[in-house]
């Protein structure tokens, strides 16, 4: 790592004892990085390991013999809370879809056909990711406490993450050029052939990061969800709770294994499709 | 209402503790945004992806990492005790300063990746017609950098700020002594089965936080906030 | 200040962008480096900046190397080509902008009366105000000459300063710009990869070519006698007539041969057999009914010339400006010659086009 780190326009190094500062200060920085990264990464690592661990750091297994090997383990979790895994899958699942059919057509209108009320409107659109989690959960249930409770937990997940999808295509949306539209217009592609063959294919990055997004956010869901839960319809978010309460720690650090096992390859999944460009969409 | 001090107590650690948690989340993170979206290295990306990974975990899960690695028997008071012969720090993580730490945990990868999308595209070549003017690096931070990145900044503080205001997981595994309000909000309704106290708690608590972040953060979301950087002029 | 870059190199990556260029500027005058895009003119100019670092080759400004100077401390201006505004100051503050520096700082009334002085000189004193943002291409363009000629810097650098403006406007402020820079007085050094501009500005003009410099002089001076093709077509119009020299200025199948006794070409005349190539610029082409024999191919009238494609006997074309009005139909004939003194040999004829 000499002298080339930065982009073109990087700015000269002056008399040599300037550039020593110049590099000793991107050394640091990148120190700085790397150990945030790996503040960030131990304890899961450490906590996942519990799971495949038989040693005595990671404490006694109260739960006796039905959880002394790691297979054993982990068909202990998935008895008790395979329940839960599974309702989860399937809002995550129901979530995905809907909240792309809503929220990528109002992106879309909002950046490139802007009508009355449609700043007001993104900006409702928008507001719940600053709304406190349980807040949410509350006005949900005194609003339609009623209604199933999948549902609602549904509802509650779409709350969180159009607005993920709104942001993430709008941004994408507002970078295309307007004049694409025009000329694939003028040369006689009906309204239908332009979202076919032109915006779903431009914006085709920006739909499978917001995918990808949902899925890693309403899989993790707990601030909301867990007041929305019931003993029969619990998320495995609610689940970990309780695990981490009741549960030895083996037995914790398997369901958490569980958890990270989508989470994981969804979030490479959104730094490999350009992670960097998509952060920038998030933004408020 | 209000005056029941348990509920006030509760808005006021929400309040210093989500203050708290974005300043330090800004201060811890500039630096990582800086690198990761200036400076070209061999796994860049993976380091992004892995500062990036907690951005959708769970408190709960948040709150499980620090009793492993805070906890009475957690990881680090073990290797204390493995290299000191004192288990240093144990049980840190029930403490506020534990819970602190953990809102930290969830903040600085949210601080690092919007920061990050900001610097990313601020227009160098500012940086560059500044020095030819013959701003030095303090003229520069003060009078270019500072100025044109304060949207920025303000936004992460919001963002950070509201989050960790509405954070819940975390608090309900770690907090002892030490409470907040979203939990309140909880123990109100599931313990004493009270909705009006905790439908009143949850409009002062999501007013609070929209508010202060609006005045972080003015201007419509959505709303292009840094001014779009120029395209590199130079002749490559 | 007499300002020279003395076998500048620098590479991009393994891809060299600049090769040993030597340019000396005069001093308080008005240099302009002219090429193509990818030629490495705004990276020449980056250099002498001091924003970058030159892999070889010495910046001398008044003969000491400034090589290791940093850009601020360098005491150079520069016009760059999206101006680079700063958003967050009015013009008032982007023109004061390097009057109040760590390296140069004036009296605060000094500095306010300086801006004045350049708003009125700049017809920007309605605007001092305004923010960027808020000003057409035209205003912000001025905008950034003030701003980086207001702490009196030794060397001005403009890169593409008119690139940004649309074709009318360009004009105008063109040759504005022009009485400007020769009214400050200060060394320029100026790039533009537009011949027009260039010839109106420079007082010495230096082609770049893919990293090298191709040639340099007076403008006219290349115009009428450039070293190879490709400086003769970057600079205009040109056809290019092979020909065979037998001794000294006498040719063997040269076209426009009649035009040559009463002609005779300027330039070093060429080595007995070498191969020669001829520059003919289109308006040094007249009718002559003592010349040579010349079909037209294509004929078109463009208000001050007609532009005429002809074909010569031995089937080279030659391009000619010919006064309006000769409204010649395709398949005509006519007679040519060359204006006294004019016409160039290239020698050898090399074979890039």
């Amino acid at each position: 790592m000499s002298g080339d780190g930065v982009s073109p326009a990087r700015p000269a190094a002056g008399p040599s004892e300037r550039r020593f500062a110049h590099r000793f200060v991107r050394r640091l920085g990148l120190a700085w990085t790397g150990l945030l990264a790996a503040v960030l990464v131990s304890p899961i690592a450490i906590a996942c390991f519990g799971a495949f661990s038989t040693s005595e750091w990671y404490g006694q297994r109260s739960e006796g013999a039905r959880v002394a090997g790691t297979g054993a383990l982990f068909r202990y979790v998935f008895d008790v809370w395979g329940g839960a895994l599974l309702h989860s899958a399937e809002i995550a699942l129901v979530v995905v879809p809907l909240a792309l059919l809503i929220g990528a057509p109002a992106a879309y209108a909002f950046r490139r056909r802007p009508f009355p009320g449609s700043r007001l409107l993104e900006a409702a659109a928008v507001a719940p990711l600053s709304v406190p989690g349980i807040a949410l959960a509350v006005s949900l249930l005194v609003a339609a406490g009623g209604a199933p409770r999948f549902w609602l937990l549904v509802a509650g997940h779409l709350a969180y993450t159009v607005p993920l999808v709104v942001k993430t295509v709008g941004n994408a949306a507002g970078t295309l050029d307007p004049r694409l539209e025009a000329a694939a217009r003028s040369l006689g592609a009906s309204r239908w052939q332009r979202l076919r063959r032109l915006l779903l294919p431009l914006l085709a990055p920006a739909l499978a990061l917001s995918a990808l997004l949902v899925f890693a956010v309403s899989w993790g869901e707990f601030n909301a969800s867990f007041l929305l839960a019931t003993p029969t319809l619990s998320t495995f978010p609610a689940a970990l709770y309780l695990t981490y309460t009741t549960n030895s720690f083996p037995v914790g650090a398997a369901a958490t294994v569980l958890f990270l096992l989508p989470v994981v390859p969804a979030m490479a999944a959104i730094q490999a499709l350009g992670g960097e460009e998509f952060h920038r969409g998030m933004q408020a | 209402m209000l005056a029941a001090g348990r509920y006030r107590t509760a808005l006021v650690n929400s309040l210093a503790l989500s203050a708290a948690t974005a300043a330090a989340a800004l201060v811890l993170a500039l630096p990582p945004a800086w690198v990761l979206a200036r400076v070209r290295f061999r796994g860049r990306d993976l380091l992004r992806a892995a500062i990036s990974l907690p951005l959708t975990f769970s408190g709960v899960l948040v709150g499980f990492l620090m009793i492993v690695m805070l906890g009475r028997v957690g990881a680090v008071p073990r290797l204390a005790g493995l290299l000191t012969g004192r288990e240093l720090l144990a049980g840190a993580a029930y403490t506020s300063a534990g819970l602190f730490l953990a809102y930290l945990y969830f903040e600085v990868p949210r601080a690092v990746m919007t920061l990050e999308a900001a610097l990313r595209r601020f227009p160098v070549e500012l940086d560059a017609a500044a020095r030819t003017l013959g701003a030095g690096p303090l003229d520069r931070l003060l009078r270019v950098w500072l100025p044109l990145a304060a949207p920025a900044l303000r936004a992460t503080l919001a963002i950070t700020f509201s989050a960790s205001m509405g954070s819940f997981g975390v608090a309900l595994v770690l907090a002892r002594r030490f409470t907040v309000a979203p939990l309140e909000i909880y123990n109100e309704l599931v313990s004493f089965l009270d909705d009006a106290v905790a439908g009143a708690l949850c409009l002062v608590l999501a007013s609070l936080t929209l508010v202060t972040g609006h005045l972080l953060a003015p201007g419509a979301p959505g709303a292009p906030e840094a001014p779009e950087a120029p395209e590199d002029g130079s002749g490559r | 200040m007499k300002v020279e870059l003395a076998e500048v190199a620098f590479r991009y990556g393994r891809e060299a962008v600049l090769r040993e260029v030597s340019i000396a500027l005069p001093e308080g005058g008005v240099t302009v480096v002219i090429g193509p895009s990818g030629a490495g003119k705004s990276t020449l100019l980056q250099i002498a900046a001091g924003l970058l670092r030159q892999a070889a080759g010495r910046v001398l400004f008044d003969g000491r190397d400034v090589s290791r100077v940093p850009a601020e401390r360098r005491d150079v201006g520069m016009v760059f080509q999206s101006y680079a505004l700063f958003p967050h100051l009015s013009v008032r503050g982007n023109i004061a902008f390097g009057l109040r520096t760590a390296n140069r700082r004036l009296p605060p009334r000094e500095a306010a009366g300086r801006v004045e002085e350049l708003a009125a000189l700049f017809s920007l004193t309605p605007l001092l105000e305004r923010r960027p943002g808020e000003l057409s291409g035209g205003e912000q363009q001025r905008v950034a000459l003030a701003r980086a000629v207001a702490p009196r810097p030794a060397l001005l650098l403009l890169d593409e300063p008119l690139s940004a403006l649309d074709a009318q406007l360009r004009r105008g402020v063109r040759a504005e710009l022009g009485e400007l820079l020769r009214r400050l007085g200060t060394t320029v050094l100026y790039v533009t990869h537009d011949q027009e501009e260039a010839m109106l500005l420079a007082d010495h003009l230096v082609v770049l070519d893919r990293g090298r410099v191709a040639q340099a002089g007076p403008p006219l001076e290349l115009y009428r006698r450039p070293a190879s093709r490709f400086v003769a077509s970057f600079l205009g119009e040109a056809s290019f007539l092979g020909a065979r020299a037998l001794q000294g200025a006498e040719l063997a199948s040269a076209p426009l041969v009649a035009g040559e006794a009463s002609a005779p070409c300027p330039g070093t005349p060429p080595a007995p057999r070498e191969t020669v190539c001829r520059l003919v610029r289109p308006e040094d082409v007249v009718i002559d009914a003592q010349g040579t024999p010349a079909t037209v191919v294509e004929a078109r009238g463009l208000g001050p010339y007609d532009r005429v494609r002809l074909r010569l006997a031995g089937g080279e074309e030659v391009l000619a400006h010919l006064p309006p009005g000769t409204a010649l139909p395709p398949g005509a004939t006519l007679s040519i010659a060359l204006k006294a003194g004019r016409g160039h040999w290239l020698v050898p004829a090399d074979p890039d086009p």
